[in-house]
């Protein structure tokens, strides 16, 4: 409590919504040149090599330079809503797929790009869907990845070890305990201090094995819900490896349990494939790969969660369309998906692309039996989300104070609020 | 007659002036505080669809509030709320008043301790937030401390478990702001005049008897100001929650205040960062303000009562 800030925080209190509209009044823009894009990303991770994939394209327009603002994620989309509110927004932001997308459309702060950028019927579905508006179904972003998750390993440790890539569900756990007496964290994983999203990837990552690729579907139709003992069984798996996870799991975050698997401290990490290009710059040495989760079963085949992650979209207000539109096909463009790859060692939107990175490869080769990421591409339209209750409540669930069957009824019951099936 | 009507005349030019002098701190107030807020409660009677105001609703953002799914974070918060002010109430004013009461009997040293206990209220909540996070983790000081006095074993996990994880917060709170009730107390305790001391110590009153029986009484003022600013305070809470524990008021919510809440709605969540219901959080900033406004009405009113005057 502070007194002098009284007045501050009771204004911050009642009047959030608006007092940020004063703020993005206030916000300064420094001036620039017409032929300036102003580019707002989240990545910070991906700055150096945003700079040096941009600068290629200046070298061929220099007409246009490209200015690329990197807010932490954490604060973007309230920073951006803002400035989209106060009209001060960038001329591209960089936006949220699916659900998190539509309320900038519904408010028309964007453009929608069918005919302006072209290229966009040369990328596979998988991509465009988090970027299509949900009322008239065009497309109001470039697509830029579609990440998928697996188990990242440490290959030092595991030949260290003697271990292989487990086939089944039991050999991961046989190669859990196996690490385990050699004092080795199993699995670095965490979610504390409000990273629970890593531990939503975690439960993707294992998810697909028990309830399969048609299972996603079914959920849409309405077939299934998240009560279906096929989902319960995903959670429970994710609880039951407790043991084998980082010491201490209630109290460690995300950015602790990265490092732990960085450092070499922990052979395995449930991630998304955007872990791929920063595991690399945080420590060049670190010998590591991917795999997907085991099922119960050596015959069964593995499916991997999969999404789009995002797109680059053209504010409506944007005094710089022209240019802008130039910098977006750049960006829809097969040139740029290539750079993409080799710089971030993501999974770019575009598949014709030659990969040279081995973990990459790996990662394009799982994403071929991929099913969507369920609670990301079929639940986070309207609030309450179906990741809002699996983030708060999955901690207390992995320690025990939760039973997964309640979780699963408690995800459910939110999103019957406002989840309607597709007949 | 001529002399009285000057001073009026007088009187009322100086009036004058003085509107004049308020004026610019009055507009500044008007546009960033009364014109903000006077917005968002009228906002708060439409409904909206993404940022952008829609139709009027009458009170559907506010029955909204009360029923399934918004309900049982509503009360979850308020009893959040709740509980951190009465947590404050024990544990940064109670133990205040203690250390500013013995502060004050030994004299010596007084101004170096105050210090002490003000050096955290320097801080911004934010860094006070960071660092406990930080001392708090699992391998953390005080994981290592407490092992090694022997009252823990393993890995320390109090943020993390929703047991502990509020009362762990308030207690960081409390910490961060000890210096405030110590400083205040012991203005107050200065100011009782020192004979009122002697006489009580005359009677045969011990140092606690003369805390509760005559410093207590007299220093009503003080506790008055201490709970109405701590009450406005902890119904306010947000920053150290959400440095600690992130917006969600994680685990399980069992650290989600109203603000919090109202974070959520109208900047959005975790899990839905841009999915908002502007609508319904100007509806519980509403009832926030409400709820502030007069709780701290009565407050004052009630310790205006119990002033002793000497």
């Amino acid at each position: 409590m502070s007194m002098l800030s009284i007045h501050r925080r009771a204004a911050l209190g009642l009047i959030g919504g608006l007092a940020a509209v004063c703020a993005g009044a206030l916000s300064t823009l420094p001036a620039r040149a017409d032929s300036t894009v102003t580019l707002w990303s989240w990545r910070t991770e991906d700055e150096a090599a945003m700079h040096r994939i941009f600068e290629a394209f200046e070298k061929k327009n220099p007409g246009i330079k490209v200015d690329i603002q990197f807010t932490p994620d954490a604060d973007y989309q309230n920073r951006l809503s803002t400035a989209l509110r106060g009209g001060r927004g960038p001329d591209i932001a960089q936006l949220k797929a699916y659900g998190e997308l539509q309320p900038f459309i519904e408010g028309g702060y964007l453009d929608a790009l069918d005919d302006s950028v072209a290229e966009l019927k040369n990328m596979p579905d998988a991509a465009l869907g988090g970027a299509r508006g949900r009322a008239d179904g065009k497309l109001y972003g470039v697509p830029y990845s579609v990440p998928m998750m697996g188990v990242f390993y440490n290959e030092d440790i595991f030949a260290a070890q003697g271990i292989d890539i487990p086939k089944t569900y039991k050999d991961f756990v046989a190669a859990c305990e196996k690490l385990k007496a050699a004092g080795i964290t199993p699995i670095a994983n965490g979610g504390a201090n409000g990273s629970a999203w890593e531990l939503e990837i975690g439960v993707g990552v294992i998810g697909p094995t028990l309830y399969g690729p048609g299972f996603y579907d079914e959920m849409m139709s309405g077939k299934a819900t998240f009560e279906d003992p096929r989902y319960v069984a995903a959670l429970k798996r994710f609880a039951e490896l407790k043991p084998y996870y980082s010491d201490g799991f209630a109290g460690i975050d995300y950015t602790t349990a990265t490092q732990q698997f960085i450092g070499g401290k922990a052979a395995m990490f449930f991630g998304g494939s955007f872990e791929n290009g920063s595991f690399k710059s945080q420590n060049p040495k670190l010998k590591f790969s991917i795999f997907p989760f085991p099922a119960d079963d050596a015959s069964t085949k593995l499916y991997t969660s999969a999404f789009s992650d995002g797109s680059y979209g053209l504010v409506s207000e944007s005094q710089n369309k022209e240019a802008a539109i130039k910098v977006l096909n750049y960006m829809a463009s097969a040139e740029f998906a290539q750079a993409f790859a080799d710089e971030l060692g993501w999974p770019p939107a575009r598949t014709d692309v030659t990969v040279k990175d081995p973990v990459l490869a790996r990662m394009m080769e799982m994403a071929k039996n991929s099913t969507p990421y369920l609670t990301l591409v079929g639940f986070r339209w309207q609030t309450p989300t179906a990741s809002s209750v699996l983030q708060s409540e999955i901690i207390d669930m992995v320690e025990g104070n939760v039973a997964p069957e309640k979780l699963a009824a408690d995800m459910q019951a939110a999103v019957a609020t406002w989840f309607k099936p597709k007949q | 007659m001529t002399k009285l009507r000057r001073t009026t005349s007088l009187q009322r030019t100086q009036q004058r002036m003085a509107v004049l002098f308020i004026l610019p701190a009055l507009a500044i107030y008007g546009l960033f505080v009364l014109y903000p807020l006077l917005l968002s409660l009228w906002g708060s009677f439409f409904t909206w669809k993404g940022l952008r105001m829609q139709e009027f609703a009458g009170l559907a953002n506010f029955s909204r509030l009360f029923v399934f799914p918004s309900g049982a974070r509503l009360y979850g918060a308020l009893w959040h709320n709740v509980a951190w002010f009465f947590g404050i109430m024990l544990l940064q004013n109670g133990l205040g008043l203690l250390f500013a009461w013995l502060l004050f009997l030994r004299g010596r040293g007084a101004a170096f301790f105050q210090s002490v206990f003000f050096f955290p209220a320097v801080l911004s909540p934010v860094i006070v937030g960071a660092l406990w996070r930080l001392l708090l983790a699992p391998g953390g000081i005080v994981e290592w401390a407490l092992n090694g006095l022997g009252l823990h074993q393993g890995s320390l996990t109090v943020l993390g478990n929703s047991h502990t994880a509020l009362g762990t917060l308030i207690a960081v709170d409390a910490w961060n702001w000890m210096g405030l009730p110590v400083l205040i107390y012991t203005a107050g305790l200065r100011q009782i005049s020192p004979q009122v001391f002697e006489a009580a110590k005359l009677d045969g009153a011990g140092n606690a008897r003369m805390l509760f029986s005559v410093a207590l009484p007299l220093l009503m003022p003080a506790l008055g100001t201490l709970t109405t600013l701590s009450f406005i305070n902890t119904f306010n809470q947000f920053d150290i929650v959400y440095v600690m524990q992130g917006v969600q008021g994680n685990p399980s919510y069992a650290t989600d205040t109203l603000v919090t809440y109202f974070y959520r709605l109208a900047f959005g969540a975790e899990g839905a960062v841009g999915i908002t219901d502007i609508g319904l959080a100007l509806a519980l900033g509403t009832m926030l303000f409400l709820v502030l406004s007069i709780g701290t009405l009565l407050m004052l009113r009630f310790f205006d009562k119990r002033t002793v005057e000497l």
